[in-house]
């Protein structure tokens, strides 16, 4: 009998009803080759399913050794996150090693050199051929000025009259000048040729009688009314070329409005911040035979003074700043990338000296007010810290049992109020008088005058007396209609310190120069504009644009020329930025706010010593014949 | 100008006109780390 074979499909069994219960088949035999097939393919069955269960169980090894080595993968991977957050860690530590560094960097002083200061208030501070390039320490000093008298736009021959205090000092910013009270009113005439706009201080009440006029000039660069302290943002230090090719733009300028003027074959360079009554010597060195020029600015950028243009043969020029020149702009007859991939040179003095690179560094600073009263106290920036010696201007309202006292000319009080408790532990500055500013909203600042005998006619000064006298005031007057709102600016007890505020190490340069500016650095996520992110210092200009790979971080610049800044200064627009870019920029806010005077310590170069009487300095070089020093080498230090 | 770079993006990030996405991811450690120094100041 041949067997039977399993059917290979599915088999439908159909129920055949005879009844009887026996295996329906045609053949007697057909029913027992059908079982004994079953049985195979049972077998079969068996077989595969012990196969199965055999690969099952490898498959469960398998898995298992699969799961190990998932378990192995997940611990090399937790690992290497492990390792790399200690990276990210090492790397933020880093960061951190790079502030410590930065801090060691403007401390070091590997040659042993002293170092000095420089104290000034002015926004360009030169620095002496015998600077060591090395660590720069800046230190922003508070300031706090309020005029006596302020003339707004005063016509040529109109006046500012004001009450002075004899032997007084008073300062007058329109002649730069510093005068002595006569006890009687004083006038300062516009005898200039055209409308200006000056300021009066006196100098006794703020505690600055002994500035020079210079000094004063440092302080008081801007026209302004009201209380201004002293805000800086960024310090900038530059190497002694003062040319830096990424200040250049595309175009021309017009010579007669100092307007920029389209043309796409001549380059310009931004506003270049410039000293004023200052020689400055510009070497064009390997740019092509093609004519340059300079044009002058005011301290808000309107065009003054002479046009400086030199023809094509002149490689080297001159040109002195005037007195009131706050910028300059320099233009060429030649492209951009020809400007851009020459040395050309600029510099102070009227001899063009060798060729150094541009260089430049960058302290940042969070905006932070810095005021000073008129004992000296001055609030300050410095190793990275804001120190708080002074109040914020603080309301009197507090309860009487010692007073300051408001007279007028006559000697009478009109206002009294208790002081003491602002800082019960430095009575001695009270006492002193210098200690504190007054202001009131109605009249500005109430100066001490050391006793009503010395208060000017028709005004008023502030007394501290331990017991009061009547008050006096106009009739149908409170001090709250008189005077108004009454603030005192106070010397703390206990400085508050701010810390982390600056980003960013200075150096000093041989022969260089170091700004106080009023610049922030920012970075947003560009959407239908730019904005920025310290509001309350809105975007006056913006000097560098970049754009920001997501990935890499790389910078590309982009064309500022280009941007469009929205009225109120807190946004711009770019046609090279769309929604999403991340944007990085730098911009000067406006200020018209006083300058403290500041301090620059940098290392003295060993290297470079001053002669004893030409004012020349020189580097010196020995020469050394078997061990023995047998002459010196001079070579002046330009 | 790194580490000027990584600043603006600390303070910006603290003053909520960015989050630590828009950082590039070269500087998001570092930009993180220093927001939790802050943080613990």
């Amino acid at each position: 009998m041949a067997d039977a074979v399993y059917p290979g499909a599915v088999k439908t069994w159909t129920d055949v009803q005879d009844n009887n219960n026996d295996i329906l088949a045609s053949h007697i035999n057909e029913a027992y080759a059908e079982i004994i097939a079953t049985q195979k393919e049972l077998n079969k069955e068996k077989q595969t399913r012990e196969t199965m269960q055999t690969n099952i169980a490898n498959a469960n090894t398998a898995s298992s050794n699969a799961e190990q080595a998932a378990t192995y993968a997940l611990e090399a991977a937790d690992d290497a996150v492990d390792k790399a957050n200690d990276a990210l860690t090492s790397s933020a530590e880093n960061t951190e090693s790079i502030k410590s560094l930065e801090e060691s960097f403007s401390n070091s002083n590997p040659n042993g050199e002293n170092r000095v200061s420089i104290t000034s208030a002015a926004d360009i501070v030169s620095l002496p051929k015998n600077a060591a390039q090395g660590g720069l320490i800046g230190v922003v000093k508070g300031m706090t000025i309020y005029p006596l008298a302020i003339g707004a736009s005063v016509i040529v021959g109109g006046t500012v009259t004001f009450a002075s205090v004899l032997n007084n000092k008073y300062y007058d910013s329109l002649h730069k000048t510093i005068l002595t009270g006569t006890g009687s009113t004083m006038t300062v005439t516009n005898d200039t040729a055209a409308t200006a706009s000056f300021i009066v201080v006196d100098l006794n009440v703020h505690g600055l009688q002994s500035k020079t006029a210079t000094e004063m000039a440092n302080m008081t660069p801007n026209y302004f009314s009201g209380t201004q302290n002293n805000t800086v943002t960024r310090l900038r230090s530059v190497g002694k070329n003062l040319f830096n090719r990424d200040d250049l733009e595309v175009g021309d300028i017009t010579q007669s409005t100092g307007l920029n003027l389209v043309n796409a074959n001549r380059c310009r360079t931004k506003f270049l911040k410039a000293k004023p009554s200052t020689a400055y010597v510009l070497k064009k060195n390997d740019l092509a035979q093609d004519w340059w020029g300079v044009r002058s600015y005011d301290i808000n950028k309107n065009p003054i003074g002479t046009v400086w243009l030199y023809n094509l043969n002149t490689q080297i020029g001159t040109f002195t700043t005037s007195a009131s020149c706050a910028y300059i702009r320099i233009k060429f007859d030649d492209t951009l990338n020809d400007v851009y991939n020459s040395n050309v040179q600029l510099e102070y003095g009227t001899v063009a000296a060798a060729n150094v690179p541009y260089q430049e560094s960058y302290q940042y600073i969070e905006p932070f007010i810095c005021r000073r009263v008129p004992n000296g106290v001055m609030d300050t920036i410095e190793d990275g810290k804001y120190i708080q010696r002074n109040s914020v201007p603080t309301t009197i309202d507090l309860p009487s049992n010692f007073y300051i006292a408001i007279s007028n000319s006559s000697g009478r009080d009109m206002y009294r109020k208790n002081v003491l408790t602002l800082n019960p532990a430095a009575y001695s500055w009270v006492a002193s008088y210098t200690g504190f500013l007054l202001f009131s909203s109605n009249l500005g600042l109430i100066p001490q005058y050391g006793g009503w005998a010395n208060v000017p006619v028709n005004s008023y000064g502030w007394s501290i007396y331990s017991t009061g006298m009547d008050l006096v005031l106009p009739t149908g007057q409170t001090p709250a209609t008189f005077f108004g709102t009454l603030t005192l600016v106070y010397h703390l007890a206990v400085p508050i310190i701010t810390e982390n505020i600056t980003s960013g190490v200075l150096q000093s340069y041989p022969s260089g120069t170091i700004y106080a500016e009023r610049a922030f650095n920012d970075v947003c996520v560009y959407s239908s504009n730019a904005a920025i992110l310290r509001t309350g210092y809105p975007i006056k200009t913006l000097e560098s644009l970049y754009k920001v790979n997501e990935v890499t971080g790389e910078l590309t610049p982009l064309d500022v020329s280009a941007a469009v800044i929205a009225v109120g200064g807190l946004s711009f627009t770019h046609s090279g930025l769309t929604s999403g870019d991340v944007v990085f920029f730098t911009y000067f806010w406006n200020y018209s706010g006083v300058n403290g005077e500041n301090v620059y310590s940098y290392l003295d170069s060993k290297f470079a010593i001053a002669d004893t009487t030409n004012g020349k300095f020189y580097s010196y070089k020995p020469t050394i014949t078997n061990g023995v020093i047998v002459g010196w080498t001079v070579t002046e230090v330009t | 100008m790194t580490e000027l770079l990584i600043n603006a993006f600390v303070a910006a990030i603290e003053g909520g006109t960015m989050t630590i996405d828009n950082v590039p991811e070269v500087y998001r450690g570092q930009v993180q780390e220093l927001l939790k120094d802050n943080e613990g100041e």
